[in-house]
């Protein structure tokens, strides 16, 4: 493919490469999850690492940092003769913090738990973690004392890329660090990384916003089905989609295709679903049959809550919820499913899934929950349908969750609430972590469930896919509609306008 | 020390951040690295445990008000003698409650080390029998650690397993009888002075102050959070979450047989079921002050005030004359409050709680 052209690129020709992955072969049990995987990172540069779920990224920083062992080849760091583990920072995707510690020693543990001969050093911790904290612009450096567990999602990825930064490593991967992050926050984590480069540190991200990943990275690595597709190749030589296309292998309809119902198929009925009325600004949010509703907030949680909110699980005592035009009182999860409102959560590991049983018993709970029969019957004949529905690779009923990957996750999550035939849909930024090619089959599922006569309130943090699946956006800061966008004046450009003229309106 | 990353590497990104920074040229840049003043800090990290020792002092006072007895010079020796191994009790459970776990064997190592070393006492001397009891101790705590920290048992059986084997044990050692302790140096261990200060006095302040300066300022201190916090991070991190789990393991069952030392000296007396139920009020101890059954929240301050609530509350209900069978009703309701009280102080995970106080508060303004 393209790789020849690509392997030309180098960064500067005075650098050399700092980390170097020669062809790693790991295996688990039967399957193979890395195959002859290569990597070069120079110190200096910004290197975006790009790959569908199920590629091998995550078992590939595994490598890199010395948790996991490769079968095969081997992994060199050539700064110096440190040994991995040190020598590398990871922030990871997951977040590794320790939730009852302060920020300043989540932030600084080498000082605050490893310290010098057996004493904790917590000023130097404060010290470097503030200075860590400030180059991010969080804030945090004002809160050093309060626990982690105390912080909203996205104040807490910042806590993890600030110990990234604290760590003092020549070479610092980020694994998808953006997602829970607003683009203020994205900015200055950019700026921190180019600054970080600049002084000759090497700075590997992992993320699936290709278009993001430009605005930062100059140099990309694709990888798929555990192999190395495209290998150093200069971010500004290809396009997105060149790119997608390398990711997943094949040609996608065109990754950034929009699932916006066109002017024409638009049948949006005068059904009022869903409306949320803010009582203090006399502002209200509607949700009616035939159309998704994006909902974007410069803080993701913003959006987030009001979603929960409309699920019956998060406060909001400034709001009055209408469901199919009636008022509600005492919402909660079990009143919503029942009146026919479905909730998918990105956040599968605590919202959804059932690690410990097996996937018969995850697509079935829900409809074991509201339509309770005396005994279990047809459960597996049911699950299996909602799967194959669905398009859920598994290999079996049985198997446990962990099993799929993230993609095949959330669409069996998907699955289980859809097959109930709920017509609205609440979706918490419902394909975090999830592959292209799952995203575009949820974006046209969630479309279909629509077209039928329902409707879905979306929230994300990624205004691109805001962009292309709804009809209209709204904007809210805390639970306050501040404004709306409608049909073709929805671009990832005006939601982002929006959403910063709203914070200072 | 397992992971911790090499020192030249640190300070040199680290001064490149700094460098960046100092361009930004902030005039606060100083002030934000530095501590809140010193009360400040002792408030905001011992909030419940403040309120707690006042809650002590109160129902002290509104005794003494009923019943004069309640605040002479006797009865408050009785309650700090009576109290004193409690509170060590309530310590090696903090220590393993920091991490996560819970000890359900401590009570009964307290049977049996007490009895094992009032056993002792006549042939190896005071001695040769308060290091056996120590030992006895040790060897249980090993043997959870490794059960928890090595095998990856749940702390919940695998001290079962202790506890049930060890009260069985203490069967064993004193074939059924209560020992009777003779030996004046072996009292004096409890009885004696250092200045005019008695002696379980002093063990159970030092221990307050070693455990809390464990706590706050070594490495393993914050390992024992660390891994209770959230294990697997921790284990990312570099802490050697096994060792530091043997460790809390193994100190917890040494302050368990310490424990049982000063109450036989106390007594002058091991009985062979001395431990019982002890486990659970040990664990209530440190639960009114303000601990987390699931780890990562604890101080040893805590476990001291906790504990010497249980036994002020004994010895009101004794004092007022009310039937001691209700002496666990009464704690029960004690730990009730408290847990309520620490939800409503604490922001994230008390929202049910919190909005009850809402409703109250409104309630209370309106009138």
């Amino acid at each position: 493919m393209s790789t020849a052209e690509c392997t030309s690129t180098s960064a500067s020709p005075t650098s050399s490469p700092v980390l170097e992955v020669r062809d790693v072969i790991k295996d688990f049990g039967g399957t193979r999850a890395l195959n002859g995987v290569r990597l070069t990172v120079h110190s200096g540069e910004i290197h975006a690492v790009l790959g569908a779920n199920g590629a091998g990224k995550s078992t590939l920083l595994g490598i890199i940092a010395g948790t996991l062992a490769p079968d095969s080849g081997d992994v060199a760091l050539t700064a110096d003769d440190a040994t991995t583990a040190s020598s590398v920072a990871i922030v990871h995707q997951e977040l590794s913090l320790l939730p009852n510690l302060s920020i300043a020693e989540n932030v600084c543990p080498q000082e605050a738990l490893f310290g010098r001969g057996g004493i904790s050093r917590q000023r130097r911790a404060r010290q470097r973690a503030a200075t860590a904290l400030r180059s991010l612009e969080s804030g945090l450096e004002r809160q050093l004392d309060k626990p982690v567990a105390d912080l909203p999602l996205d104040k807490r990825e910042l806590v993890e890329i600030a110990r990234g930064l604290c760590s003092g490593s020549r070479i610092i991967l980020l694994d998808e660090p953006t997602s829970p992050l607003n683009d203020t926050q994205v900015e200055h984590l950019f700026a921190t990384l180019r600054t970080m480069a600049d002084a000759g540190v090497a700075v590997v991200i992992v993320s699936h916003r290709l278009s993001e990943v430009r605005r930062v990275a100059s140099v990309a690595t694709v990888i798929r089905d555990g192999r190395t597709v495209l290998d150093r190749c200069r971010l500004s030589s290809v396009t997105n989609d060149e790119l997608a296309e390398e990711m997943i292998g094949r040609s996608v309809e065109r990754t950034l295709a929009s699932y916006r119902a066109s002017d024409s198929e638009r049948t949006i009925g005068s059904e009022q679903l869903l409306r949320i009325h803010h009582a203090a600004s006399d502002r209200s949010l509607e949700v009616r049959s035939g159309e998704v509703v994006g909902i974007a907030s410069l803080t993701p949680d913003d959006a987030r809550q009001v979603v929960r909110y409309a699920w019956g699980v998060a406060g909001g005592r400034e709001l009055k919820l209408e469901v199919f035009g009636r008022a509600t009182r005492r919402w909660t999860p079990r009143r919503a499913a029942r009146a026919g409102v479905a909730y998918v959560s990105g956040d599968r590991k605590r919202d959804a899934l059932f690690a410990d049983l097996d996937l018969r018993d995850n697509v079935m709970t829900p409809r074991r929950t509201i339509q309770p029969q005396p005994w279990l019957r047809r459960e597996v004949s049911s699950a299996v349908a909602a799967m194959r529905e669905f398009n859920v690779k598994a290999a079996s009923v049985f198997d446990l969750p962990g099993s799929l990957s993230g993609g095949n996750q959330q669409k069996m999550v998907f699955a289980a609430w859809l097959a109930l035939g709920g017509r609205v849909l609440l979706l918490d930024d419902p394909t975090r972590g999830v592959d292209v090619d799952a995203k575009n089959e949820i974006y046209k599922r969630v479309r279909a469930v629509v077209t039928r006569g329902g409707g879905a309130l979306w929230s994300s943090s990624d205004t691109e896919e805001l962009a292309q699946v709804c009809d209209r956006v709204i904007v809210v800061r805390g639970a306050q509609p501040l404004a709306e966008l409608e049909g073709d004046a929805i671009t990832e450009a005006s939601i982002v306008t929006t959403m910063n003229q709203g914070e200072t309106a | 020390m397992t992971g911790q990353p090499t020192r030249g590497a640190v300070d040199e990104v680290g001064s490149a951040i700094g460098t960046a920074d100092r361009s930004a040229d902030r005039p606060d840049s100083g002030a934000i690295g530095t501590r809140p003043p010193l009360a400040v800090r002792v408030l905001r990290r011992y909030r419940v445990e403040v309120v707690i020792a006042v809650a002590i002092v109160l129902i002290e006072l509104l005794l003494g008000a009923f019943k004069s007895v309640a605040l002479t010079n006797g009865n408050l020796t009785n309650i700090a003698q009576a109290a004193a191994p409690l509170i060590i009790l309530a310590y090696a459970q903090l220590l393993v409650m920091v991490t996560g776990g819970i000890d359900l064997s401590v009570g009964s190592t307290f049977s049996l080390a007490g009895v094992a070393t009032a056993a002792a006492l006549p042939h190896h001397g005071v001695v040769g029998a308060v290091l056996i009891g120590l030992g006895v101790g040790a060897a249980t705590g090993c043997f959870n650690g490794f059960c928890v920290g090595v095998l990856g048992i749940a702390p919940f059986i695998a001290t079962l397993i202790t506890f049930s084997v060890n009260a069985s044990l203490a069967f064993v050692v004193a074939g059924g009888n209560s020992k009777p302790v003779l030996s004046h140096t072996f009292v004096s261990i409890q009885q004696g002075h250092i200045g005019t200060v008695a002696n379980y006095v002093v063990y159970v302040i030092a221990l307050l102050l070693l455990i809390e300066f464990v706590f706050l300022r070594l490495t393993f201190g914050r390992w024992l959070f660390a891994v209770g916090s959230n294990e697997e991070a921790a284990r990312l991190l570099g802490v050697p979450s096994r060792t530091v789990k043997l460790a809390a393991y193994t100190l917890c069952g040494v302050l368990s047989a310490f424990a049982a030392i000063l109450s036989i000296a106390y007594l002058q007396d091991a009985e062979v079921t001395a431990g019982n139920g002890l486990e659970l009020e040990a664990i209530a101890a440190v639960v009114i002050g303000g601990a987390s059954l699931s780890g990562g929240v604890g101080s040893a301050f805590g476990a001291f005030v906790g504990a010497l609530l249980v036994t002020v509350i004994q010895n009101g209900v004794d004092l007022l004359g009310i039937n001691s069978f209700y002496n666990g009703t009464v704690t029960g309701a004690v730990i009730l409050v408290a847990v309520l009280l620490e939800r409503v102080s604490r922001g994230s995970d008390g929202t049910r709680v919190r909005r009850l106080r809402d409703i109250v508060l409104r309630r209370l303004r309106a009138t």
